[in-house]
Order: structure tokens, then sequence, then C-alpha cells
């Protein structure tokens, strides 16, 4: 395996990696039903 | 040089004279985008890293100190400097004396503020007397139940609950809504198990046990090169809000609010209780009750309407209801609204002070923290007493 190969593993690994966590919180929140809240001001 | 060697050298040369090797740029984005055992491998194990690193990261130290970096940058989140206070209380060593204000933003909007509401008081009771306003927007009842916990046996003194129609009238199936605020509290798994509902999941790791709350933030968590938010109280923040809701849009609103009241008030009662008693008991802090300040022209339409009798029963039975409670409790009810001499034109909406039609906010806010402050200074000498007010000239 090449040193750009690996690279562009490595790469990949990064992102998806990343995207994967992010989705994972945000499944959780939107199951849960957990949100910040903002006041409206009503 | 054998000649099998030879032939297969020849060969190859020839093979990457017809194929070229692929250089790096085509041989990086072609493994960046291409699927592979060994990018899904390292996927997992890159996700598996932020967990890891929030979890050891996150930590209940983290938020107590430096909560800026969890509230989002685009709008105030008052939760987390909430969260932030209790567990800087929870932290220290227990207070000598102190006053604990929990409630939800009206509260919090009718006091000046910590620093001037202590200074009141320590004049008044004539000791240092520390004041930890621990409110913020739609801290409901469960919520008032966990930091009450959470401050139970760190702080002496008085806590000071809110109470409402609205807070007599909350839902029981809202208590497993996700909490407003990252804290662990026995008390309120007591409350889910007398509901007949499963306790909350409990982890050692305070990421994991409060998923919950990072989830919601799962920008901050992330974005770790955001400017820390700056923390404004949420008085001025509302400024800029829109226009109040007023006549039946409002009366909408507090009314689908109100909808439980008769099915929900004798439970809500019971878990004020139960939270007053756990106060009392087990931390040794006196509580006393505070009427959530409402404008006298939404009290007018809202419960003194001839044409709403329904709404009038309510209220005369809420009032009946929260003296009960406190004959019960045997504890206080503060009402200071009158006291105060709050008026309609002190209130931004049907319950926020914030000033409107030239009433200086400042003004109604003075007239109500000094007005508390008398009232606690009492309480504090009878749960204290070590600390008398001073005597009146």
């Amino acid at each position: 395996m090449t040193f750009p190969r690996i690279l562009g593993i490595i790469c990949q690994a990064l992102i998806l990696g990343t995207l994967l966590f992010l989705a994972l919180i945000k499944l959780s929140a939107i199951v849960t039903g957990a949100h910040i809240f903002q006041y409206q001001g009503f | 040089m054998d000649m099998g060697r030879f032939l297969t050298c020849g060969i190859g040369m020839a093979e990457s004279q017809i194929h070229p090797r692929p250089r790096f740029p085509s041989q990086f984005f072609g493994a960046l985008t291409r699927p592979s055992a060994a990018g899904l491998l390292g996927t997992l194990l890159v996700a598996m890293l932020w967990f890891a690193c929030c979890a050891c990261f996150l930590t209940r130290h983290l938020l107590a100190h430096h909560p800026q970096y969890l509230a989002g940058s685009g709008f105030m989140d008052e939760s987390t400097f909430i969260t932030a206070d209790v567990l800087r209380i929870c932290e220290g060593p227990p207070e000598e004396l102190g006053v604990t204000i929990i409630g939800n933003s009206a509260v919090r909007d009718a006091i000046t503020d910590e620093a001037d509401l202590s200074e009141r008081l320590s004049r008044k009771a004539g000791r240092n007397v520390n004041v930890h306003i621990l409110a913020a927007p739609r801290l409901d009842l469960w919520n008032m139940v966990c930091v009450g916990d959470a401050i139970c046996g760190h702080t002496h003194g008085l806590a000071v609950l809110q109470i409402s129609p609205y807070d007599l009238a909350t839902n029981p199936r809202t208590i497993r809504k996700p909490l407003l605020l990252a804290l662990d509290s026995p008390a309120l798994d007591a409350e889910l198990q007398i509901h007949h509902y499963r306790p909350r999941p409990h982890c050692d790791n305070y990421f994991f046990s409060q998923y919950q709350f990072f989830a919601a933030r799962e920008e901050a968590i992330a974005n770790l090169w955001q400017p820390p938010a700056p923390r404004e109280l949420h008085q001025m923040r509302i400024k800029g809000s829109r226009e109040p809701l007023q006549g039946s849009e409002l009366a909408a609103i507090l009314d689908a609010q109100l909808n439980g009241y008769g099915t929900c008030a004798e439970q809500n009662m019971q878990v004020y209780q139960r939270a007053i008693k756990h106060l009392k008991d087990d931390g040794g802090i006196g509580v006393v009750l505070l009427e959530m300040p409402t404008n006298p022209r939404t009290m007018e339409s809202m419960f003194h309407d001839p044409q709403r009798p329904r709404q009038r029963e309510l209220y005369e039975n809420y009032l009946l209801d929260r003296q009960r409670l406190s004959r019960q409790a045997g504890i206080p009810i503060l009402d200071l609204a009158e006291e105060a001499g709050l008026e309609a034109g002190d209130f931004k909406d049907y319950t926020h002070l914030n000033g409107q039609e030239g009433h200086s906010q400042t003004d109604a806010r003075e007239r109500y923290a000094q007005t508390l402050a008398g009232h606690l200074a009492a309480l504090l000498a009878a749960v204290v007493p070590s600390a008398k007010p001073e005597p009146k000239p």
C-alpha cells in the first residue's frame, strides 16, 4: 500500500468518522427530544 | 540475471509504459472516495475516538468552570450557565449562610441580580449572605426538584422555591422529557418511580450520563474554534425579542398551560411537599415559596374576568391549594407583587419585569428585591438564629 493511498484512507476515516459521530449525537437528540430552549418572548 | 526474471522485468516495464502508474493525486483521491475495509474500520475508530474524547474531557469540572464553551454562540443558552452554577455550589465547601432562589425567568427578571440582593440581605441580616439565583426560562417543577436535590447539603440558610398556578398544572408526563439542566438527581429518579416510570439510565461518566444535554449541543461539541459565548442576563436579551402576545392569543396559551390544573394539582403539590421535606430534613435548609410575579393586567383578564368563571374558580382553588401546601409543609409563602408596588407598566409581558411606558425597569426590580430582602432576612433569622436582622431605627 502506497503512502498516498494510506493518506487517502486516513482522510476518509477522519471525515466520515466525525460525520458519524455527529450523526449519532444528532440522532440521539432527535430520538429523545433534547433541544436547547430558546425564549420566544410571548 | 536468469531468463525468468529478465522476462518478468521486461513485461513489467512494458505494462507500465502501456498503463502508467497512478500519480499521487489520483491515488490519494481514489483511496479517499472509494469504500474500503480499511476506510470503514478507520471511520469507526475515529467516531469512537470522538466519543472517548467527550467522555474524558466533557466533565462536571469543565462545565462548572467553562460553561461558555458549551453555550451556543448564536443565542443565550442559559441552561448551561445555571448547570454550571449548581455544579460550582456542589463542588465547593458547604456555605455558612446562603439564599438559593429556584425558579423560572419570571422570578429572575423580577430581581436585580445576585450581588445586589446579597448586599441588601447582608445589610439586613448583619452578616454576609450569599445569594444564588438558579433560574432560567422554562425551568419547570422537575428541574426545580433536580436543583433542590443538587444543592441539598451544600448550602445552608434558605431555599426559595417558585410557585404559580402553571407549576401546579404541570402535566406529570413531562417528567420524562429531557431536563433543561445536566444534573443527576436521585430525587427525580424517585419521582419517576412514584409516577410509574423507569428511572433515567445513569452512568459514572458525566458525558454518557447526561448525553441528552450534550446531544442538544452537538454543534458546540464539535465546533472547537467558535468563540466562547458571553454570559448575559435573560432580562437583557428579551429587550430585543418580538412584541409580547396580548389579549385572546395570550389567554389561549395560558389557558392551555392551565388545562391540567384540576387533574394534576394534587399530584404536583405532593411533589412540592417531597422536595420541601428533602431540603428541610436532609439538607437542613429552610424553605420558602415565592409566588411568580404576574402582570396585574393579565391577572385581571385571566382570573378576575366575570366572563371567565372557570378560570376565576381555578384561581380561587389555586389560592386554597397554595395555602394548604404552606400549612402542611410548615413554610411561609411570599406573594410580593402588591407589596413591591408592581404595576402593569413595569412588565414587558404577562410575567417578565422589563419596563414599559416610561416606567423604570430597574426601579421595579429594586423595589421587588428590597421587599424580598426584607422578608428573607426575617426568615433567615428564624432559620439560622445567629442571622439576626438589623434593628429598625
